[in-house]
């Protein structure tokens, strides 16, 4: 299941939380953990989309910025390798 | 293992721990039971903060005691190992297992741990309150079924449940409960390395440690455990053990993967989500919104419409305000005509025009806000990130570029330093490369405002042409870039879509309140200190703009601006514009004069619409409009 995830980040692209939910046949609170949790491993990591805030601290839309911006997950290189082992290990 | 086989000494009090993912609720609960009976110190040794208390059921007393809230129990942090050593080391007789309902198997998570540990538990399902809201449907019978274990739906927050609770409590305390947990375990394939690891510690172990539960943390890489066992374990029994876990670099997964495996098979019966019978036209709509082909047309004529909107909303107003400034500027000229010359031309020339500008273009901005905070509060702003990136796959680029140019949306800056999570170079630099092309909201009031002042009826037109303008560029600049990049960046992303719902105007007003304030504060100030700036320049040394310095620096770069059919002036504004684009339209103020902003632009340039065709017009006319719109998105990016 998280090695499938894993596996869809790799593949590419960008993905919303919903979709990607209903393509691993879980619902979106049970993605929610386990997006929770490879972060914890380390194998994604949240970036925070936002202003960078020495840089904007001037700009009058700075404050635009930050507002309600999603989460957006990526995968890290340990979960890159990860994948790469999955030849290995069935479950990575 | 039922309860009953436990021997409670009458003398001891029964003691219960509460444990469970932080905000699920165990302090509220904590607090309901124990009232004003409670302890508040801290763990010993630790500045993790201790809270016990005490409550009767029927006469009979009992101990609480509140964990910390983990989302595990693995050595991670200091509260997991408070939370786990507290159950296998004092034993409590009864763990009360939070869980969330609202996010039930995200917080089923620490359960699939906790019945792994020696203590009993029981599972209270709070915020049924949240979840029945949100329709997610949970058969609490089917749930206690699949777990073996006794759970107690409450809406702690709400007061309901707790009589339920309580029952559950005196009975578990009398040994009533029946406790046969399902475990979660590992998949058929590794049943012999866990059987090889449990064999190779189960005389190792503290004795408080289940072994299964041990053989099982060993393999997730727990660091007190791993260390508990080098300590013990000769030599060369730890080098084997060692190199049998070297061979799981990604144990810590498998075992998460079990656990998330079991909280499947519980939930799989007794759960129906919300999300699998959606309304059916928001996702449709969604699913539009999202599409390959659709997603963008919408986008566009989402983005269109914003744009006209906006304008629609704060052209009148900065017309009415130019005005007004007008009338003042003529009227401040005769009141201020016994003053030194210098004075008056000071006022008239230079702050009555910055000020001028940088209320009209408040205006603009507000109106931006408005539009942007309406399509944000909608849930819209992150599709039109999301849609994006289809154009980025195709030009070669893949998912982490997408990040820099979602954010660009909102301001430029922030994309070029979003760029960072790209590894390649290569493709860092064609990120960047394309990031000032996304029209951010400040691109939108700039161009609006200055397309306002040229065309007041058929702005919106040109506003449009202008996005059109983008669009093709972008096309452009994807045909160009496939034929350099070759290779994919690998490794996508995963965006969490806000749901769609109807427009909060609270929110939005407050939204745009917001920001109208930060506006004037930052841009206001600085908007007059540039016009100030730019007419000290026209001023000196002679009292006239067309001998100032200003005019002399000008002129040498006219040659280049030529290129572009800008005179001077135009040159001296685009390169305030450098420094932001705010200033870029208070130097407009001075140097044209304000009033006259429009005509005498148009007369700068040489272009009448009686004197030249039409199409010669629109192309001098947008061109200040579209290369503010296209050029470096501020100077401040670029030392990245
Ligand atoms: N709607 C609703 N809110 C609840 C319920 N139970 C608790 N809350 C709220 O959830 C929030 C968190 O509750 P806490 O009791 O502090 O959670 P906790 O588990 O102690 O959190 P940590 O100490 O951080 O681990 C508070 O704002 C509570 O008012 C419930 O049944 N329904
Ligand atoms: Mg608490």
């Amino acid at each position: 299941m998280l090695n499938a995830l894993l596996k869809q980040l790799e593949n590419g692209g960008v993905q919303s939380v919903s979709l990607l939910a209903s393509r691993l046949g879980v619902s979106e609170p049970m993605l929610a953990g386990m997006l929770d949790n490879l972060e914890r491993m380390g194998y994604i990591e949240k970036l925070v989309p936002g202003c960078d805030n020495g840089r904007c601290s001037n700009c009058y839309m700075k404050a635009g910025c930050n507002n309600n911006q999603p989460f957006i997950w990526k995968i890290t290189a340990k979960g890159l390798n990860c994948t790469l082992l999955h030849e290995r290990f069935p479950a990575c | 293992m039922a309860v009953s086989e436990k021997t409670v000494p009458a003398a001891k009090t029964f003691t219960i721990a509460l444990a469970g993912q932080p905000n699920t609720g165990k302090s509220t609960v904590f607090n309901r039971l124990t009232g004003s009976r409670q302890h508040v110190g801290n763990w010993p040794g630790k500045t993790v903060e201790q809270k016990t208390g005490v409550f009767d059921i029927a006469g009979k007393h009992y101990s609480l005691v509140d964990l910390p809230g983990t989302y595990s129990l693995t050595a991670n942090s200091l509260e997991e190992r408070i939370s786990r050593s507290y159950i296998l080391d004092e034993r409590p007789d009864l763990v009360i297992a939070m869980v969330d309902a609202s996010q039930l198997e995200r917080s089923l998570y620490i359960l699939a741990e906790l019945v792994m540990l020696p203590a009993p538990v029981i599972m209270v399902l709070n915020m049924m309150d949240v979840a029945a809201e949100q329709e997610r449907r949970i058969d609490v019978k089917e749930l206690e079924q699949a777990l073996g274990i006794k759970v107690v739906p409450m809406s702690a927050a709400k007061n309901q449940g707790f009589a339920e609770l309580q029952a559950a409590i005196a009975q578990a305390s009398m040994g009533e409960l029946d406790y046969k947990p399902q475990k979660p375990g590992l998949k058929e394939e590794h049943t012999l390395l866990i059987k090889d690891l449990q064999q190779r510690i189960s005389r190792l172990i503290p004795y408080a440690y289940p072994v299964d539960w041990a053989a099982m943390k060993l393999l997730e890489g727990d660091s007190e455990l791993v260390e508990t066992l080098r300590e013990r374990m000769k030599k060369d029994e730890w080098a084997q053990l060692e190199a049998i876990l070297g061979q799981y670099p990604d144990g810590a997964l498998l075992v998460a993967e079990s656990r998330f495996n079991w909280i499947q098979e519980i939930t799989a019966q007794a759960v129906s989500s919300p999300e699998r019978r959606r309304l059916p036209l928001r996702s449709r709509f969604d699913r539009a919104a999202t599409h390959p082909l659709w997603g963008k047309l919408i986008a566009l004529a989402i983005v269109l419409a914003a744009i006209m909107g906006s304008m629609l909303v704060g052209a009148p107003v900065a017309m009415g305000i130019m005005s007004g400034m007008t009338l003042l500027s003529g009227v401040l000229s005769k009141a201020m005509a016994g003053m030194p010359a210098w004075l008056a031309a000071a006022v008239v020339n230079g702050l009555v025009p910055g000020l001028s500008f940088a209320l009209a273009m408040l205006a603009f901005v507000l109106a931006v806000f408005l539009v942007i905070g309406i399509l944000e509060d909608v849930g819209y702003m992150a599709r039109l990130g999301y849609i994006t990136d289809r154009f980025m796959q195709r030009i070669g680029l893949q998912g982490k570029a997408f990040m820099p140019m979602f954010m660009s949306f909102c301001c430029n800056v922030s994309g070029i330093m979003g760029a960072r999570v790209i590894d390649s170079w290569k493709q860092r630099l064609i990120v960047i490369a394309l990031v000032p092309i996304i029209p951010c909201a400040a691109v939108w009031g700039v161009t609006g405002f200055i397309s306002s002042i040229f065309f007041s009826t058929g702005a919106s037109i040109i506003v449009a042409a202008m996005l059109v303008a983008v669009v093709l560029q972008l096309a452009l600049s994807s045909f160009l870039l496939r034929r350099f990049v070759v290779t994919g960046e690998s490794g996508g992303l995963i965006m969490e879509l806000p749901p769609y719902h109807k427009p909060d105007w609270k929110n939005i007003i407050i939204f745009v309140w917001l920001r109208g304030k930060e506006f004037v504060k930052r841009a206001g100030s600085l908007i007059v200190l540039v016009t100030m700036l730019i007419w000290v320049l026209s001023y000196l040394p002679y009292g006239s703009m067309e001998s100032s310095y200003l005019a002399s620096f000008g002129r040498l770069l006219e040659p280049l601006g030529g290129l572009m059919g800008m005179d001077w002036r135009l040159i001296i504004c685009l390169i305030a514009g450098f420094v932001s684009k705010e200033a870029a339209l208070a130097s407009m103020a001075v140097v044209f004069g304000l009033g006259e902003a429009a005509s005498s632009l148009t007369a700068v340039l040489g272009t009448t619409a009686e004197q030249v065709s039409l199409g010669a017009y629109l192309a001098t006319a947008i061109s200040p409009a579209t290369a503010l719109a296209f050029y470096l998105p501020c100077c401040f990016p670029y030392p990245v």
